[in-house]
């Protein structure tokens, strides 16, 4: 520092103050920084899996469920939860050609979803029934053929049945097993049929898994009155492109048949979006409690640094630095040590973050395969690389560590210079 | 190092006024250093209270309505528990239910019957849960007064019900409405009753209120063509202690019939071992935050005793031994960390205390699951959260106290009379 | 795809009971049988040579077991695999192939329980409900009472010749009778069994087994007849034992202890009043 103290500093001379102010004290930077660094470290962790839970729900949904997108039938999405067979698609063909057509979609076939009890003699519990193509071009869209777990997938003909992993256990069947479906048809009779179990799907899926079964389209339309027709559309996009413009030129495809409605995947699960914010919420309490902890360190730190440099503070303020200036310093300072703090804790975070992105986590040692846990997810848990987040709550962190140091910054510049300079 | 005198008062000094003294002459240092420990230990006594009332919640609400504290149910019916299966229940209700509550270990031992059923209108028919239970005997436990919403509770011997608020209104049914009930029997022929509602109830837990059915035991007998019979018996501890092992204390002392089984709600599928997967974690969470409140402990710890290296160099001058000038900072410590916990202790109860009276509604997240657990989570204060806070808070300051210390009489009275 | 109305299953389990004979001589209590070894003269002669037509053959069995009214009183035991045994009462009037009413007697927590059928569509009635209940096509596939009889083969009385192409598969013996074991296909989609494989004492011509499948082969149904007498004309069996394959726990006999045929079957018995308690 020279001689004279200029009364406002430029900024970098001010950072270079700070910082060696910082490492001046070395020990107490670094116990602070350590201290919030857990907070950070925390949040980054408790970020990365709620996202990977996050995503790999999303991803789930659209592999098993949802797909990219689905047209239904006007009047079909509002009663989605009965399953409605009376408000179906009928112009399959044409609809399949005028829905591929579309640049960005990769593939599109007909499901039909419909209500059903499922009995094995003893006992019977009503459950979701999908009919589904089994030519190979239902695997175009979804993956259902790849979860199969035991026994195999649909025959060619489509007679017979997958039954989720739940339903297998709960009724401790499998392939092989004979099982009556019961069914009411499109027009309003009832109609049961049996079937042999061909094989297992466990999917991770709750809904799925636990809640429905797997036939072939064509013996579902035989049984269900619904010839020729569908109950959805399932389309699945191209890899790498942007969903709100296929579905924008979807919309516009579909736009001259009044009877449609076409539904992207987070429409159709709009509900288990805003659930899954919900539960982000939920778990920000112990977040909250770590962050403030934390901030409480930080402020202390810096106040009790405030009045260790009393005599020094008085000093500057005497041979003319601005109180501004001074208030300035000791922001940066705890801006810096928060930035310090955010730097150790992401790196030591990202070690974890990266290892288990990559590996995933084995829950099912842990939960039962049929524990609802809130997300469609099974076996491992992956969890998410989100660089966004990781900077903000880097940059945050300097923040937050800059508006604890508040107090601190506005005491000291207060300081009168000849008390400042008399204190011991 | 001079001789420390002989004089008694220099040489044991008596430390704890000492210590007193300094924490209060500079009252701004001894906040700021206590501060850390106040907020740590409030944090710890409301994350406690904050998880124990989750567990409570999530352990009551699956008690009371699904597997008691043991369960006698008929052979293989838990395994089939999801199609409630009539054909295996417990028979001999006359016999067995007073041979179980003469145990001294059991409070109550409840009788129940389960089944899928359709709530019939003219217009529409919905699938619903019955459930027949012994009103009286409820009290206190599945608690059907205290669920009350509109009407009244129904009569035993009479053909009446109470719906779930959500189910009664899907159907459009008030009380003074009748409703017809059809179901299996537990011969697998059509049983049917048709009651008239007379009250709606709201359970707490979203997913009854939408299919619940409650029916007087006798009524579900007959719906069910079980006589004197029941799909389980849900029985509870007497002493909070004997909870886990209450089914195995039933089965020595009582002879349980053939075709029946006891099991402990610890056996029963995995959402208890989520509970302790939860409190581990928790368990986690908290060392974490107690290692930060340490470290920010040992942060101002040591700056505000280096800040007193010449006074305590003074003292050392003196004639205070390096053993007792230890003993002194770290006795500092310990107070800050008594005086920190106290607060922190009022200050977290304080907050547990009314947030326990006012409850946290997590209804929203619970829409749409089928998780047995209330809406509202009560933190439960229990004063062992208050002594493990004040533990850890005093540890971690006379701990925190203690390198600071070491650090301060190294330097040699001179050197601390020079700075 | 034909119509969905479930058409009435082809060899109706009641439809056995139910005799179109001759006169109403029935006396009450229990039909007297005359004990004779050749079959009589309203049933052509024959010997297991002469008839090689399977169509002929499920003439002469719809000629036993068919009827055009009936009323009969019978006990139905069903043994659970458990060890239980349940023992219910009934009596039941019908009329034509597809129009019956049944009503249980005893015990007494069954009795006052009433079924109704006409054509394709079931009414079921229970006092503690007071109201009719309807039921229609995959409940009838549901057990009456629980039972191993379906509620729709306990209620029908449809010809086989009509709805069934037989083939001959082998000659046998059963029980000491000689049988011809007869491959029935379904003519149409809608038939409950589409397959069926039976045992038809070539004496007699009455079916003394038979199993029931489903397409693709499965197993639905075992039954066993047994306890045949001649009723004024025919051959019919008094004692039907039937298992319900897919409902493993139980199995049920059913003894008919009192027959009458052709009598006048007042039409309000068909009626949802009826049904309900009125007259």
């Amino acid at each position: 520092m020279g001689s004279l103290v200029p009364g406002k500093l430029g900024p970098v001379l001010l950072l270079r103050l700070a910082v060696r102010n910082l490492l001046r004290n070395r020990r107490r930077t670094v116990l602070t920084m350590i201290t919030v660094a857990f907070a950070v470290f925390f949040l980054h962790v408790w970020n990365s899996v709620l996202t990977g839970l996050e995503r790999q729900s999303y991803d789930n949904l659209i592999l098993y469920q949802t797909a990219h997108a689905k047209v239904f039938h006007e009047g079909w999405f509002e009663l989605r939860d009965e399953l409605p067979l009376d408000r179906s698609l009928d112009n399959i063909d044409e609809l399949l050609m005028r829905v591929t057509e579309v640049p960005g979609v990769a593939a599109a076939v007909p499901r039909i979803a419909f209500q059903a009890h499922l009995s094995d003699g003893r006992d019977q519990i009503p459950v979701q029934g999908l009919g589904i193509e089994t030519s190979g071009s239902d695997s175009d869209v979804f993956r259902i053929s790849q979860a199969v777990v035991e026994g195999s997938y649909l025959p060619p003909d489509g007679y017979g049945l997958l039954l989720g992993s739940g339903l297998a256990r709960a009724f401790d069947a499998g392939p092989g097993d004979w099982m009556t479906v019961l069914v009411r048809t499109r027009t309003g009779v009832w109609e049961a049929q049996e079937m042999e179990v061909t094989g297992v799907v466990l999917t991770g899926n709750p809904s799925i898994d636990q809640n429905s079964f797997l036939m072939g389209l064509e013996p579902a339309r035989a049984m269900l009155d619904m010839d020729g027709r569908a109950t959805e559309l399932a389309i699945r996009f191209a890899g790498t492109v942007s969903e709100r413009s296929v579905l924008e030129r979807l919309k516009e495809a579909l736009a001259s048949d009044d009877g449609l409605h076409l539904a992207g995947w987070r429409e159709q699960e709009s509900e288990f979006i805003a659930l899954t914010e919900v539960k982000r919420g939920g778990g920000l309490v112990a977040m909250a409690i770590f962050v403030v902890v934390a901030l409480v360190g930080v402020a202390n730190t810096m106040l009790l640094a405030a009045f260790e440099r009393t005599q020094e503070v008085g000093m500057l303020l005497a041979m003319g630095m601005r109180a501004a200036t001074v208030r300035w310093l000791f922001l940066l300072e705890g801006a810096l040590t928060g930035l310090g703090a955010g730097a150790l804790g992401t790196l030591v975070a990202l070690g974890p973050i990266f290892y288990f992105a990559a590996r995933g986590i084995d829950f099912s040692a842990m939960f039962a395969e049929d524990m609802d846990i809130g997300y469609p997810v099974a076996g491992r848990v992956f969890w998410a690389v989100t660089p966004a987040a990781i900077l903000v709550a880097w940059l945050g962190t300097a923040v937050l560590a800059a508006a604890a140091t508040l107090y601190a910054a506005a005491r000291a510049s207060r300081m009168k210079p000849a008390e400042a300079l008399r204190h011991v | 190092m001079s001789e420390p005198l002989k004089d008694p008062v220099v040489a044991r000094p008596p430390l704890l006024g000492l210590a007193w003294r300094n924490t209060l002459r500079n009252v701004r240092r001894t906040l700021l250093t206590g501060s850390a420990v106040v907020v740590a230990a409030a944090a710890v006594i409301f994350m406690l209270s904050y998880t124990r009332g989750i567990i409570a919640n999530v352990e009551d609400a699956y008690a009371l309505t699904e597997s008691g504290h043991a369960r006698i149910t008929g052979e293989g019916y838990l395994d089939r528990q999801r199609f409630m299966p009539l054909y295996l229940n417990v028979p001999g209700l006359g016999e067995l239910l007073p041979s179980l509550r003469s145990h001294p270990a059991v409070a109550e031992a409840l009788p129940r019957i389960r089944s899928a059923v359709l709530a019939s209108n003219d217009e529409m028919n919905i699938g619903a849960l019955s459930m027949g239970v012994d009103f009286a005997r409820e009290e206190g436990y599945l608690d059907p007064q205290r669920m009350l919403g509109e009407g009244q509770l129904p009569r035993p011997g009479r053909a009446e019900a109470m719906l779930g608020a959500g189910l009664a209104g899907k159907l459009g049914l008030a009380p003074g409405d009748s409703l017809t009930i059809l179901g299996q029997t537990a011969w697998r022929s059509f049983g049917g009753l048709r009651v008239e509602v007379t009250g709606t109830a709201r359970s707490g837990v979203a997913y009854l209120d939408a299919s619940l059915i409650l029916l007087p035991l006798d009524q579900a007998q007959l719906l069910a063509d079980l006589p004197d019979a029941a799909t389980e018996v849900l029985l509870f501890a007497r002493d909070k202690e004997q909870r886990d092992e209450l089914a195995s204390l039933i089965s020595l002392d009582r002879p349980i019939p053939e075709r029946l089984e006891v099991r402990s709600w610890r056996q029963e599928g995995t959402l208890l071992g989520l509970m302790d997967v939860a409190r581990a974690a928790w368990g986690f969470f908290l060392v974490i935050l107690m290692a930060m409140a340490g470290l920010i402990i040992v942060n101002t710890m040591l700056m505000a005793v280096l800040e007193r290296t010449r006074e305590l160099g003074m003292l050392a001058a003196m004639g205070l031994r390096r053993g007792s000038l230890i003993r002194l900072v770290v006795t500092e410590g310990l107070i800050i960390g008594l005086l920190g916990s106290a607060i922190g202790a009022v200050l977290g109860t304080g907050v547990a205390l009314w947030v326990g009276a006012v409850g946290i509604d997590i209804s929203a997240a619970m829409e749409g699951t089928e998780f047995p657990m209330g809406s509202v989570i009560y933190p439960d204060w229990h004063w062992t959260q208050v002594a493990v806070a004040a533990g850890l808070g005093v540890a971690t300051g006379a701990l925190a106290a203690l390198y600071p210390a070491l650090r301060a009489v190294k330097l040699a009275p001179a050197e601390a009379l020079r700075r | 795809m034909t119509s969905r109305q479930p058409r009435t299953p082809s060899a109706p389990l009641f439809g056995l009971l139910f005799a179109a004979a001759a006169a109403a001589t029935v006396i009450p209590g229990t039909v007297v049988a005359q004990e004779v070894r050749e079959p009589t003269e309203i049933l052509p002669r024959g010997d297991v040579q002469q008839v090689n037509d399977p169509a002929e053959i499920l003439r002469r069995v719809d000629a036993n077991l068919t009827f055009s009214t009936a009323w009969t009183r019978a006990r139905m035991t069903i043994h659970y695999r458990a060890g239980d045994v349940r023992t219910l009462e009934f009596e039941s009037w019908a009329s034509g192939e597809t129009r019956s009413f049944l009503e249980f007697t005893a015990p007494a927590r069954d009795a006052g329980s009433r079924f109704l059928r006409l054509e394709g569509v079931m009414w079921y009635y229970l006092p503690r409900v007071g109201k009719s209940v309807r039921i229609q096509g995959h409940m009838l596939r549901q057990g009456l009472m629980g039972s191993d009889f379906s509620l729709g083969d306990a209620t029908e009385n449809p010809r086989l010749v009509e709805a069934y192409d037989a083939v001959v598969e082998a000659d046998s013996t059963l029980d000491g009778r000689p049988v011809r074991v007869l491959y029935l296909t379904a003519r149409t989609d809608d038939v409950s069994y589409a397959s069926r494989r039976a045992w038809v004492d070539t004496e007699r011509w009455v079916p003394l087994r038979e199993e029931r499948y489903a397409r693709g082969g499965r197993l639905l149904v075992s039954v066993a007849l047994g306890d045949v007498r001649q009723v004024a004309g025919r051959w019919y069996p008094f004692r039907v034992e039937m298992d319900n394959a897919l409902q493993t726990d139980t199995r049920t006999v059913l003894e008919t202890v009192e027959l009458r045929l052709d009598l006048d079957v007042p039409e309000r018995y068909f009626t949802l009043r009826h049904l309900e308690g009125g007259s």
